[in-house]
C-alpha cells in the first residue's frame, strides 16, 4: 500500500506525462489541433444551422452570403471569447505549465536519488580498484664488494600497520629481483569488495644468480611437506608466522580449484612477478600489490 | 462592493498560482542542474573506471614442445593498434620462462618496454635482450598507432632510448648518464614475470599476453 503523497506525486506523474504528450509530442499536438477544429466547426456549424432557422421562421431565403455572414459571426462570437477568456486562459496555460514541470521535476528527482546511488556505487568500485596493498618494505643498508646488504619486513594486508616478520640478508649483485607468486582476481571480485589479489613474496635473487639459485623466504605448504625447492627450514629465510601460512593456505586452495574459479570468472591470472631494482645504499623501497592486477615497487620518499 | 471583492480574491488566486508557478520553475532549474552534475560526476567515475582497467599488450607468447629441461617459446610483439611488428623463437635451458619489462611512470600512469627473456637457469644479466624487435629507427613500435602526433612520437622515443641507455648500464657497458636519466633511473623498476614450476606452469601451445597495467602492475594472461 503506497503512502498518500506518493499516491499524489504518482498522480502529478501521470497527469504531467500525459500534459507533455499533448503539448510537445507530434501526435499530441495533432490531438489537441483536431480538437481545436472540431470545436470550432461544431460551433460555425451551430451559428450557421441557427441562422437557417431564423430565416425559415422570417421567411427570408438562406443563401451563400447569409451562410458566410453567419460562418463570421460565429468566428467573430470565437474570437470576443477567447479575448473575453485571456486573463483565465493565461492561468490555465501557467497551470498546465506548472503540472508538466512539476511532474518533469519529480521524474528527475528519482532520477537523482537513483544517480546518487548509482554515484556511490561507482565511487565504492573506483576505490576497490585504485586500492593497494603493501607487501614489504626494503631499506637497502650497503652495497658493498658487489653484494647488497637489506632489511626486508613483511606485512600483511589485513593488518598494514606492523610489519609481520623483519630479516637482514645479503645478496650478490645491486640489480635485486624480489619475486612473488601472485594471484589476481577478476576485477568484479575486486570491484565489489570480495576479494583483495594476493601476493607472496617467495624468493631473492640477483642480476647475477639465477632464479633457481636464488635466496627462498617462504617456508611450507600447509600439507607440511617442504614448499619451494625443497629446502629445510634451517636454509629459510625470513617469513613462517601464522597469518603468513593462512594466505599461502588461502593461496593453494584457489590455485587447486584454478580451473573452477577461472571458469566461474573470480581467477584471472596466476604466475610469478619478480619486481627489481638497481639499488643503492639507504633507498628505501616497498613493495606493492594494486588491485587493478599485478606487483609495483616504489620509492619511499622521505616525509 | 461585492464585485470588488470577488475582484480581489482573483487577485489573490492569480497570486498564488504564480508564485507557485515561479517555484516549481525554479526548483526544477536546481534539480535539472543538480542531477545534470551528478551525470557529469557518474561520467567521470565511469572513465577512470576504464582507464583503471585499461591495458595494453605488447606481445603474446607460445610454448613450444621441446626437450625435458628445455624452454623453447615464440614471441610475437604488437603495436598499440594490434599490428603484429617483429616475431621469434628461441630455447633456453630452464623449467620456468621469465619475461623482464622496465616499468616507466609518465604522466599518471605508467608505460612497460619488454626488455628481456631468461629462464629460471639463466641470471637476469645473461638473458636475451628484447628492445631490438620492437625498436623502429629509435621508436618503440609497441606504442606505435596510426594517427599518432609526431611530438609523442618524438617523448616515446626519448623515452625509449634513456631507458636502453639506463638498462645497457646494467650489462655493465660503457654508457654515460645523465641527469634526466638517474631521475628516471630513480622513478622506473623492473618487473619480471614467470610461470611457478611448483604451481602452474605454462601451458605448451596455449597462447598468453603480457598485459601492462596504467597502474604498473603487469600479468600474463592466458587467452
Amino acid at each position: 500500500m503506497k503512502e498518500p503523497q506518493i499516491v499524489f506525486l504518482d498522480i502529478i506523474e501521470k497527469v504531467s506525462s500525459v500534459l507533455t504528450f499533448l503539448f510537445t509530442s507530434p501526435p499530441g499536438i495533432l490531438i489537441l489541433i483536431a480538437s481545436v477544429v472540431l470545436i470550432v466547426l461544431m460551433w460555425i456549424s451551430y451559428t450557421v444551422h441557427r441562422a437557417s432557422l431564423l430565416s425559415k421562421i422570417v421567411g427570408k431565403p438562406f443563401n451563400a452570403g447569409s451562410a458566410f455572414l453567419a460562418v463570421m459571426e460565429a468566428l467573430g462570437k470565437i474570437a470576443g471569447k477567447i479575448i473575453f477568456w485571456l486573463p483565465a486562459l493565461a492561468m490555465i496555460t501557467l497551470i498546465t505549465v506548472s503540472v508538466i514541470t512539476l511532474g518533469s521535476t519529480i521524474s528527475r528527482v528519482e532520477e537523482s536519488m537513483k544517480a546518487a546511488q548509482k554515484i556511490k556505487d561507482l565511487s565504492t568500485l573506483v576505490k576497490n580498484l585504485d586500492r593497494n596493498y603493501k607487501v614489504a618494505d626494503v631499506h637497502i643498508l650497503s652495497v658493498e664488494n658487489g653484494a647488497t646488504k637489506m632489511r626486508l619486513e613483511f606485512y600483511d594486508p589485513s593488518n598494514p600497520g606492523n610489519p609481520l616478520e623483519k630479516k637482514e640478508l645479503v645478496v650478490p649483485g645491486r640489480d635485486i629481483y624480489f619475486d612473488s607468486m601472485v594471484l589476481n582476481f577478476d576485477y568484479s571480485q575486486i570491484s565489489e569488495g570480495r576479494k583483495i589479489n594476493i601476493a607472496i613474496p617467495y624468493r631473492i635473487f640477483s642480476e647475477k644468480i639465477p632464479q633457481r639459485e636464488g635466496i627462498p623466504l617462504g617456508a611450507q605448504d600447509i600439507m607440511g611437506t617442504p614448499y619451494i625447492f625443497n629446502r629445510s627450514d634451517t636454509d629459510i629465510y625470513g617469513l613462517a608466522p601464522d597469518v603468513y601460512r593462512q594466505r599461502l593456505a588461502e593461496f593453494m586452495e584457489l590455485i587447486r580449484d584454478e580451473e573452477i574459479s577461472r571458469r566461474e570468472g573470480i581467477i584471472r591470472s596466476v604466475y610469478g612477478s619478480a619486481v627489481h631494482k638497481r639499488v643503492n645504499p639507504g633507498d628505501h623501497l616497498e613493495i606493492r600489490t594494486e588491485q587493478t592486477g599485478g606487483v609495483v615497487l616504489r620509492d619511499v620518499k622521505p616525509f | 462592493m461585492e464585485k470588488k471583492r470577488s475582484l480581489g480574491i482573483g487577485k489573490f488566486f492569480r497570486s498564488i498560482i504564480l508564485t507557485v508557478f515561479i517555484l516549481i520553475l525554479a526548483g526544477s532549474f536546481v534539480v535539472f542542474y543538480y542531477l545534470r552534475e551528478q551525470q557529469k560526476i557518474i561520467q567521470n567515475l565511469e572513465d577512470r573506471i576504464k582507464n583503471l582497467k585499461e591495458t595494453s599488450v605488447p606481445l603474446r607468447f607460445m610454448i613450444l614442445p621441446d626437450n625435458e629441461g628445455i624452454i623453447k617459446a615464440r614471441f610475437r610483439f604488437y603495436s598499440a593498434d594490434g599490428k603484429e611488428i617483429s616475431v621469434f623463437e628461441q630455447a633456453w635451458e630452464g623449467d620456468e620462462l621469465v619475461i623482464d619489462s622496465m616499468v616507466v611512470p609518465v604522466a599518471d600512469k605508467y608505460i612497460a618496454f619488454p626488455s628481456k627473456v631468461f629462464t629460471d637457469a639463466v641470471a637476469p644479466r645473461d638473458g636475451m635482450l628484447l628492445f631490438s624487435f620492437y625498436d623502429r629507427q629509435g621508436f618503440p613500435e609497441i606504442y606505435g598507432y596510426d594517427g599518432l602526433d609526431e611530438n609523442t612520437r618524438q617523448s616515446l622515443k626519448e623515452l625509449f632510448q634513456q631507458v636502453i641507455s639506463i638498462e645497457s648500464i646494467r650489462e655493465d657497458l660503457p654508457f654515460q648518464v645523465n641527469v634526466r636519466e638517474k631521475e628516471l633511473e630513480k622513478n622506473m623498476f623492473g618487473n619480471a614475470v614467470h610461470d611457478i614450476k611448483r604451481i602452474k606452469t605454462f601451458e605448451k601451445g596455449r597462447v598468453y599476453a603480457l598485459a601492462v597495467h596504467t597502474k604498473g602492475g603487469i600479468e600474463i594472461i592466458e587467452e
